[in-house]
């Protein structure tokens, strides 16, 4: 191969029987003179006959644009959104519910040691009023999310029970999403600050995110909770991938999930050797 | 009643004015919709003109440009914003540059809601839904530009600004770009993390300025860098 001076790359091969082949390229130009072409959008409606200015077409184009984003806003917003923001709701409903309880009872042990006013014991009926509403509004938000995931994510719901299953959708930023995600990062979602220690660090890596929080892994000794948190997940992602492409509640996949737990726990009574260490 | 000095225009920046409000000194920008405002800012009237106070806590450029920073933005000016949020940078800008344009680009739905509402007074601003780590899902509305400015708390900022400026930063046009080290690395020492960000960018720009964005914005820094 040799450098054609006259801006052309040529290759040419020699046969046996005298006959040759030449290849020509043109020189390829370098990367960084790619960018000198200037595209006038405005210029190019114009010459095209889109618009009589380029005023106009950036006119044209303004409306354009709020419309088209408009409609995509629209198709953007999909159920597991709505179940999305019901989770999330309620987790903020609990950590609230918690801080003011603490509260509450910290004022009633200082209610009870000490002669209090009338003025204290009614604010403090008032606080116990609003606790209680505080925690109807979240069970209430409860039974809307299980209402919405019964119907949306049918299989997730089946294999995780739907607040579990809504928190592993809002985590995985959706139920598309989620149906993309291999089982693996499935297994340890809700642990990102683990997972990124582990690969930058070389820390052991995560056995579970919020998958620890599945009554089946939960529930095990602390030996199986790795491996039920891999039969959990890989679950999970084919009870995600129907869900997304609306195939309707499957049984299969629950059955198959229960065997494999059974299976796990049937052959690891005991820790092995390697995790006793 | 409050006493208000100025306009006085501010340096290389178009329709950027420094106005003095019983002697403290604000950056304002000539109201492009009089009697409208986009977020809570300031309204003020001075020299028969009614100019919007620009609030640096909730502008990254601002408290850049209070820091010294400088751009030759013209009132003509093409830019392609990346990040635009909700729109409150991006208005100030659409002041700025009356026969201009910007482009303004962000990928989350809620925002842009937001956007849209601000863009319907000002003709000059086109609001995109679309991902700024992928330039060419907006190649058929987004021209060569002379500005880009990004504010993005995306993992690679440098990259996305070096994807974008390939695709629609004319030669010799500027970048304005809002580094946000927590974004990058939160583990790392800010001042590391936006010199590793530099060197990327340094492959096809040339850096001119830098300044850290504290107090008005922690672990931020503000770059600008012309294309060569």
């Amino acid at each position: 191969m040799t450098l054609g001076g006259g801006g052309a790359i040529k290759e040419s091969t020699l046969y046996s029987d005298g006959t040759f082949l030449q290849k020509f390229y043109p020189e390829r130009q370098p990367a960084r003179d790619e960018r000198d072409r200037s595209v006038s959008l405005g210029e190019l409606a114009v010459r095209a006959g889109f618009a009589e200015s380029e005023h106009e077409y950036r006119s044209k184009l303004h409306m354009f644009a709020l419309e088209l984003a408009e409609q995509q806003i629209k198709k953007a917003i999909t159920r597991d959104q709505i179940i999305m923001q019901a989770v999330d709701a309620q987790d903020t409903l609990n950590s609230t519910i918690n801080l003011l309880k603490e509260r509450f009872e910290e004022w009633s042990f200082i209610k009870r040691s000490d002669c209090i006013e009338r003025d204290d014991m009614e604010m403090l009926e008032e606080l116990r009023g609003q606790l209680d509403s505080l925690t109807k509004e979240r069970n209430r938000l409860e039974e809307y999310i299980t209402e919405n995931m019964h119907g949306t994510a049918p299989n997730i719901t089946m294999i995780a029970g739907p607040v579990l299953g809504a928190r592993i959708i809002s985590i995985a930023g959706g139920l598309e999403r989620l149906s993309r995600m291999p089982s693996s990062t499935i297994q340890v979602l809700g642990a990102g600050k683990a997972l990124f220690k582990h690969l930058q660090k070389g820390t052991p890596p995560p056995k579970h995110g919020i998958l620890y929080q599945h009554h089946v892994v939960q529930g095990a000794p602390w030996w199986q909770q790795g491996k039920l948190a891999r039969a959990v997940s890989s679950s999970l992602a084919v009870a995600a991938r129907l869900d997304y492409h609306g195939g309707g509640l499957n049984n299969d996949v629950i059955k198959k999930m229960d065997k494999k737990v059974e299976r796990i726990k049937a052959a690891h009574t005991k820790p092995s050797k390697k995790q006793k260490k | 009643m409050s006493k208000v000095q100025g306009p006085e225009a501010h340096g290389k920046i178009s329709n950027l004015y420094a106005i003095w409000i019983d002697g403290r000194k604000h950056l304002a920008t000539p109201n492009l919709a009089p009697g409208k405002k986009v977020y809570d800012e300031r309204i003020v009237n001075a020299g028969g003109t009614e100019y919007r106070l620009w609030n640096p806590w909730r502008s990254k450029l601002c408290a850049a440009v209070l820091k010294g920073i400088n751009f030759p933005l013209e009132s003509d000016s093409r830019i392609l914003y990346l990040g635009a949020a909700t729109g409150t940078t991006v208005s100030h800008i659409s002041d700025m540059v009356p026969d201009g344009i910007i482009y303004a680009v962000e990928i989350s739905p809620r925002p842009v809601s937001n956007l849209i509402e601000t863009a319907r007074s000002r003709k000059n601003v086109i609001p995109i839904l679309a991902d700024a780590a992928r330039p060419s899902t907006y190649l058929g509305m987004v021209e060569t530009v002379d500005f880009i400015y990004q504010d993005i708390a995306q993992r690679d900022q440098a990259g996305i600004a070096l994807k974008n400026g390939r695709t629609y930063l004319r030669k010799g046009g500027t970048l304005v770009l809002a580094l946000k080290s927590q974004s990058i690395d939160s583990a790392a020492k800010p001042g590391r993390v936006f010199e590793g960000e530099a060197e990327k960018l340094s492959e096809e720009f040339r850096i001119r300025n830098r300044v850290r964005l504290e107090p008005h914005h922690k672990y931020h820094m503000m770059l600008t860098a012309d294309y060569v």
